[in-house]
């Protein structure tokens, strides 16, 4: 081992030269490649912040849901959704004792849902602020199957429109029937700034839903959820989410979103492409470097060098270039950060800055190790074939 | 302590060796001579493990080298052998010192020792002041001069020389031949290759090739 550095030391005097060509080559690139995959996600971090500058009061989205099963995944696949609206409320109808709920202001329902089948401990984002007035609240894992499936939870103003109190029955209905479709249990009463018409069982107004589609006065049933986020730049995990969900939000910013994600993307293969080009680039340096050397490599084994000895050795070349270049890269992209930032700031609506990722920088160093342990293996063999005769053959 | 036995050395065809047998003794100065193509380089080469004889055996101290693999076989060159050849093979950009250290480096010597060991070899062929100079800029014998500390400084207990003078003048060459022979003198056992015949009067054996085949073995008390 310290026979490897002591030739080493001695052997970087001689081939410095075209090392240190390459190695600044490969520090510019590994620049490029440690600063792109960087940026890669510091433009998702600045679309965030620029997202929640804009929207500060929280966005939300429309999920069309077609079967009972989306529903059911909707309705508990993440806490920010809510269904807030229902579009076609002028089909439904809550009533008590003959009067319909009617909101004179928009026609519409805020109708909150726990999850499918069991409350959760969390309530919908949307509803925090409820703060129950009379009856009961649910409780933690409230079973609705087993008592709480005809429950529903309604806000005071709706209970004064109805003149309805807790415990109470109240009926849903479908106006071109006029029947009643379901009768529930007013559980609660509650109230608060925004929180909603009504709070039932999700599963129970899908229910409602499939009983009105077998009617002969629809055509289908359409039930859109609205999703919302308190921070708005939880739209674009959400999004990802519903996506690997198999939902398809519907949203303005999708497009947006979509091109964050490419440039992304783009970011993070040109980042690789970079830093394969790199490994190439070090690469050459052995490669070069051996060749020059062949006849130095020779003499050593004519010396008595093994061929371990002499591989070791110049792979400590190519492994202090990818140190070097690598160090080199790092450093030059701390300082080049802000020319970089520059150039995508110029692109894009919002501001990104550029940071150092200790973790990407370790994740490309790594990845630097494992190309360059397999070269090792292609570089021994190149090693072997120079032999001790070679130093005595003629010139 | 060193036996040849039938060598053949081939090259698509052509024998540059044929059937060579020899044994050489320890302390023996052994010239090889032969016009130009007779195999003695090969011969050489052969018997310090850079080559590999087509056919036959080469022994050293009782052991057959054929049986060793390549990693025994470069430790037998590291320690066993000097080598010095008519091109000096000095590395020009590593200084003198640095030179003569390397076979001691390769063999894993502490950088005391190694300077020590590199040191007293310079002093025997008086160049000690010249350590730190870049092998480069030495004059030819000077180089050979260099080139013989670092074949010796390991204290190898076999020299093989190959036309260590061919490129020096007679001056310079005397001066190798004469550091050859105190090498001898001190115990070494040395073969070396020449074209001049008066170097060759100076050994103790004589031996002549030609076209691959040893044709005379003369000792010279
Ligand atoms: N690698 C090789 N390939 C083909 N032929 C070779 C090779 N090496 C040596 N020879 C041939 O073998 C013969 C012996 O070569 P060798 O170098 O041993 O001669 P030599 O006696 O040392 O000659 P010189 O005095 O010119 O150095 C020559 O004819 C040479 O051309
Ligand atoms: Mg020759």
């Amino acid at each position: 081992m310290k026979n490897i550095l002591d030739l080493f030391l001695t052997e970087i005097k001689s081939v410095y030269k075209q090392c240190i060509v390459f190695i600044l080559i490969a520090s510019l690139v590994f620049t490029l490649s440690i600063s792109l995959f960087c940026l890669s996600f510091d433009v998702i971090k600045g679309y965030k912040a620029y997202l929640d500058e804009m929207f500060a009061d929280g966005l939300s989205f429309e999920l069309n849901v077609k079967s009972f099963d989306d529903f059911l995944r909707a309705g508990g696949a993440a806490d920010y959704l809510k269904i807030d609206v229902w579009n076609f409320t002028d089909d439904v109808n809550f009533s008590f004792n003959g009067v319909i709920v009617s909101d004179e202001d928009s026609e519409e329902y805020s109708i909150f849902f726990g999850d499918a089948y069991v409350f959760r401990s969390a309530l919908p984002n949307a509803c925090r602020g409820a703060r129950l007035v009379s009856g009961r609240w649910w409780t933690d894992g409230d079973n609705l199957k087993q008592n709480g499936f005809y429950n529903i939870f309604i806000s005071s103003q709706t209970a004064e429109a109805l003149g309805i109190n807790a415990g109470e029955r109240l009926q849903m209905s479908f106006p071109y029937t006029n029947a009643a479709v379901a009768e529930l249990t007013v559980a609660g009463i509650y109230e608060g700034e925004d929180v909603g018409d009504f709070v039932c069982p999700a599963y129970f107004i899908y229910g409602i839903f499939e009983s009105v589609a077998a009617t002969d006065y629809t055509d289908g049933v359409y039930v859109y959820y609205y999703g919302e986020v308190a921070e708005a730049s939880d739209i674009f995990d959400a999004v990802s989410a519903l996506r690997r969900g198999g939902f398809k939000p519907e949203l303005f910013l999708l497009e947006e979103i979509d091109l964050v994600n490419a440039a992304r993307y783009i970011l993070i293969t040109i980042s690789v492409i970079s830093f394969l080009i790199t490994s190439f680039i070090l690469n050459n340096i052995v490669t070069i470097t051996v060749n020059a050397r062949q006849r130095f490599i020779a003499q050593l084994k004519l010396l008595g060098a093994k061929s371990s000895l002499v591989a070791a050795l110049y792979y400590s070349f190519l492994l202090f270039s990818f140190l070097a270049s690598f160090a080199l890269g790092s450093a030059l992209s701390v300082l080049l950060k802000n020319y970089y930032s520059g150039i995508v700031n110029t692109t894009l609506d919002f501001t990104v800055t550029l940071n150092m990722y200790p973790a990407v920088l370790l994740a490309l160093f790594l990845t630097g190790v494992v190309i360059l342990a397999v070269r090792f293996v292609l570089f021994g063999r190149k090693i072997n074939k120079i032999q001790p005769i070679d130093c005595v053959r003629s010139e | 302590m060193i036996d040849i036995r039938n060598i053949f050395k081939e090259y698509h065809g052509f024998f540059a060796l044929k059937d060579v047998s020899l044994t050489v003794e320890a302390g023996e100065f052994v010239a090889l001579v032969g016009a130009s193509g007779s195999g003695k380089s090969t011969l050489l080469n052969i018997i310090g493990q850079i080559d590999v004889p087509a056919k036959g055996e080469v022994v050293i101290d009782g052991v057959v080298t054929s049986a060793m693999n390549d990693n025994q076989k470069a430790g037998l060159r590291n320690k066993l052998f000097g080598f010095i050849f008519q091109s000096f093979y000095l590395e020009s950009k590593y200084s003198v010192l640095k030179n003569v250290e390397i076979p001691l480096i390769i063999r894993g010597l502490r950088a005391t020792e190694r300077k020590t060991l590199a040191v007293n070899a310079l002093e025997t062929v008086g160049l000690k002041d010249k350590a730190k100079n870049l092998a480069g800029t030495l004059s030819g014998g000077e180089m050979q001069r260099a080139a013989i500390a670092r074949a010796i400084a390991g204290n190898p207990q076999i020299i093989l020389a190959d036309e260590p003078c061919g490129n020096l003048d007679t001056v310079n060459g005397g001066v190798i031949l004469n550091l050859l022979k105190a090498l001898n003198d001190a115990g070494k056992t040395v073969i070396m290759v020449t074209h001049n015949s008066e170097h060759a009067m100076a050994a103790t054996r004589l031996i002549r090739l030609k076209d691959g085949e040893l044709v005379s073995d003369e000792k010279h008390p």
